[in-house]
């Protein structure tokens, strides 16, 4: 192997996989020696799990051999973020000092439904500790250190799944897995230049994956391009009885193939408090879809989105990690701030935490009908890039204000996926998100996709050097 | 100079540093007040929206039954 595998497209990486021109004990070989050489550079793995890995390759060529050909993702290696359960002695961290040497002995069901997939589970991925549930102020929170951006080691790789983000930009592994409560795959998907969906709340199983917020939370892939994260998604998707939240709505990814001309939607206002070069970059990404799409804006129904999410996040939040709280271990983590934040949020009330979610119901209704008529809401991903990594975030000096398209499309469940759009002055990436109603991920992928049909943005890489 | 608590914020404020903050310096406990301010503001804005009592938060609970 070599460097020609690397920042392979999954189709692609498959096409070689499957006509034997690789083998996948080679491809997991060859990822497996960049997450030892280059992961640590970007403090991007917890743990290399080898044995696992190459156990899984080398059944993955016998089945292919065998012509036992199981899909697009046999033999193809991934990392996830080290919150979701392994069994077989790999520990699981949640990204904090006090879970360090946890052991589950199961595995969550994302990971069992790629092992049945065929995909070879090559690491467990750094994340800011608890997935940032308790309130992070700058990057270093993590107890693998603070998550460093490829495209330059000076700023962050986003997060809560940073090593999600920085593994796969960095081409240490095909694709990903991450999490996101609110922002945490969209994120680092924008920083580090990353295609990266949030799927439909429910979509996709829960089961062995910490849990920050039982009604916020979503796991989902990131990869190289939007067609890596329909294909993935395909195959983690699906009810599951040990997650009643799952739906029994089926997904069976779309494709690529484009063709019908879209209808987009913008919110109003949607990049005014944005960073001059995602302001840029999205104005400039919407003058390049109208080749592809019909593009209205629409204003947004005044409503308290950011409040209504932050509340149900607050009140759930507080009761998962009450015994947490309660027994002082917030003082074990790294970053300053999480040894206190999570204390305020245990003020909320009851009767208000119901009633963000009386409230939530009458949203989901309003913005379902609001974004019916299109096939998808366009924004940017994140309002900036990504900061300097030791920078410190001051509450007081949030100089870009709320994230409503984040708010709702978090509090509402709906899916999303961001796909670079650009660089800003520095060479730090900046991301468009595709946005729709609740189960309808394929319209957000035919959107993406068709950007990307349009763009080059997807191709191109970090500078990375095996030293 | 912190902005003057409310009383609710205040007795909330006093719960929280009472149950949880052993050991926390004053600016720490400053970050912790403003937090506890920003969930009543949070709560301030969401009872400014008009909500019918038929308006229910989607059920979470499903009875259980072993025979079913």
């Amino acid at each position: 192997m070599s460097e020609d595998l690397v920042f392979l497209p999954i189709r692609d990486l498959a096409a070689l996989i499957r006509s034997r021109q690789v083998s996948p004990v080679e491809v997991a070989e060859a990822f497996l020696d960049r997450l030892e050489t280059l992961g640590p550079r970007y403090n991007a793995v917890v743990t290399i799990t080898r044995d696992r890995a190459l156990e899984q390759a080398k059944r993955a060529e016998y089945e292919i051999a065998a012509g036992e050909y199981r899909g697009l993702l046999h033999g193809v290696p991934y990392g996830a973020k080290d919150l979701l359960a392994t069994s077989g002695g790999i520990p699981t961290t949640w990204g904090a000092a006090p879970y360090r040497d946890q052991v589950f002995d199961f595995d969550a069901t994302v990971i069992r439904k790629l092992e049945e997939a065929g995909a070879v589970l090559a690491a467990k991925l750094a994340m800011v500790e608890l997935a940032g549930g308790m309130g992070y102020k700058h990057a270093d929170a993590a107890f693998t250190g603070p998550g460093v951006n490829p495209w330059n080691t000076g700023a962050w790789a986003g997060g809560s799944s940073s090593g999600s983000g920085s593994a796969v930009a960095a081409g240490l592994v095909p694709f990903a897995i991450g999490s996101e409560t609110w922002g945490s795959i969209l994120c680092p998907s924008a920083y580090c230049g990353l295609s990266g969906m949030r799927p439909t709340y429910g979509r996709v199983s829960r089961y062995g994956a910490m849990a920050l917020s039982w009604t916020l939370d979503k796991l989902g892939p990131m990869g190289l391009t939007a067609d890596d994260c329909g294909i993935v998604l395909e195959a983690i998707a699906g009810r599951d009885p040990n997650d009643p939240s799952t739906s029994e709505r089926t997904f069976s990814y779309g494709g690529e193939a484009g063709g019908r001309r879209l209808k987009l939607a913008v919110f109003a206002g949607a990049s005014e408090n944005a960073q001059d070069a995602v302001r840029r970059n999205f104005d400039a990404a919407l003058t390049e879809l109208e080749a592809v799409a019909d593009i209205e804006e629409v204003s947004l129904p005044d409503y308290p989105y950011a409040e209504m999410t932050s509340t149900i996040l607050n009140g759930e939040a507080s009761s998962i990690f009450d015994e947490f709280l309660a027994a002082g271990l917030s003082h074990e983590l790294r970053g300053e701030g999480c040894k206190y934040n999570g204390f305020a949020r245990t003020a909320v009330l009851a009767k208000d935490y119901l009633r963000a979610l009386r409230l939530r119901e009458v949203l989901g209704r309003e913005i379902d009908a609001l974004l019916a008529p299109y096939d998808a809401v366009a924004a940017p991903s994140v309002i900036r890039v990504a900061d300097a990594v030791d920078k410190v975030w001051d509450r007081d000096e949030d100089e870009f204000g709320p994230d409503h398209t984040g708010a709702i499309g978090n509090g509402l469940g709906l899916p999303s996926i961001s796909v670079p759009n650009g660089f800003d002055d520095q060479g730090l990436p900046t991301g468009i998100q595709f946005m729709d109603r609740a189960y309808h991920e394929n319209s957000a992928l035919a959107a993406a996709n068709a950007f990307q049909s349009i763009t080059a943005w997807h191709k191109q890489h970090p500078m990375v050097e095996v030293v | 100079m912190s902005e003057q608590l409310s009383p609710d914020e205040d007795h909330l404020f006093e719960i929280v540093r009472r149950r949880y903050c052993d050991g926390l310096d004053s600016d720490e406990l400053e970050e912790v007040r403003k937090g506890v301010r920003d969930v009543l503001k949070q709560a301030d804005a969401l009872a400014a929206v008009k909500l019918d009592m038929s308006e229910e938060p989607s059920p979470l609970f499903r009875p259980h039954a072993s025979d079913e």
